[in-house]
């Protein structure tokens, strides 16, 4: 793919390797666990701090959630292999911030405009709780 | 050795032609024109190309989509006349000016992967900053007053 970034083909490539590996895996809870653990250990210390708490409050929140990579991100999907949310590293994209989007199958839904992504630059007890709740209202 | 590397390079772009959707190849494909046609240019022509780029992009849009790309280009160009129209990824999007203009917002048309609603979004340039956490891509169904009023406001924060 001509005109990319080194880091833009690293990620093409890794999704290819990514799409491949959960063919073959189907819904299996326990490789999708694993994978996003090993993203999450892969991340630079203040991505992976936020990362292993946003990962925690996801599945605490809403545990039929199905932990899984997208794009190499830690992802949550629903039974119907829906993807939910996900976990975008400042790191990834070298941005200022990291960020915590959801998909289409999230329900948050409000009148004719709402956020469906959200920077963050820290993790406090405030922006856990708005989290947790964005989480259950996504899964309700 | 060559031979090997060029070999395995075809291989891979195969593998990335089977697993990509058409909608993912076409984003990348867009992405590497538009980096492509914009070096070299002059700010002036960097503003009149990218607003060409862009109305080339609301014009292939499907009509709901059309209609609010349209809307919304309205909607930004006055709330935030400095910011340069251009394309990224093939969506329309809004720059700060300069040789280096980094790109505040955006439009995703809903036809673009599919789904169930279009989004308006921000990248880190924006300045939309408020405290630790704060949105940065709203889902858009339908161009009321009120969400016209939004848009205007958050890229005017963005661009301010």
């Amino acid at each position: 793919m001509p005109g990319l970034t080194d880091e833009e083909k690293a990620a093409a490539r890794e999704t290819v390797r990514e799409r491949k590996r959960q063919a073959k895996q189907g819904a299996n809870r326990e490789a999708g666990l694993k994978d996003v653990l090993g993203k999450i250990a892969e991340m630079p210390k203040s991505d992976r701090v936020m990362a292993e708490r946003i990962h925690a409050i996801v599945l605490e929140t809403a545990p039929d959630l199905m932990p899984k990579t997208w794009y190499g991100m830690p992802a949550y999907a629903n039974k119907d292999g829906k993807l939910i949310c996900f976990f975008t590293a400042a790191d990834k994209f070298k941005s200022r911030y990291a960020t915590f989007g959801f998909e289409e199958n999230a329900k948050l839904d409000d009148g004719t405009m709402w956020a469906t992504s959200f920077a963050l630059t820290n993790l406090t007890a405030d922006d856990e709780k708005r989290i947790a709740a964005l989480v259950k209202k996504a899964v309700g | 050795m060559p031979t090997k590397s060029a070999a395995k390079g075809k291989y891979e772009s195969r593998d990335e032609d089977k697993v990509f959707s058409e909608a993912e190849r076409a984003a990348v494909a867009a992405t590497a024109r538009e980096r492509k046609a914009a070096a070299g240019r002059s700010p002036e022509q960097e503003r009149a190309e990218g607003l060409k780029d862009l109305r080339e992009s609301i014009a292939k849009m499907p009509a709901d989509d059309r209609a609010m790309a349209e809307r919304i280009h309205e909607v930004v160009s006055q709330a935030a006349p400095a910011l340069v129209p251009k394309t990224y990824y093939g969506m329309p999007a809004y720059a700060t000016e300069g040789k280096n203009g980094k790109v505040i917002g955006f439009f995703k048309p809903k036809s673009k992967f599919k789904v169930r609603y279009s989004t308006v979004g921000f990248q880190p340039d924006a300045r939309l900053d408020d405290g630790d956490m704060w949105p940065t891509e709203f889902a858009v169904i339908n161009l009321t007053p009120q969400v016209e009023k939004r848009i205007a406001e958050l890229m005017k924060k963005a661009a301010s």
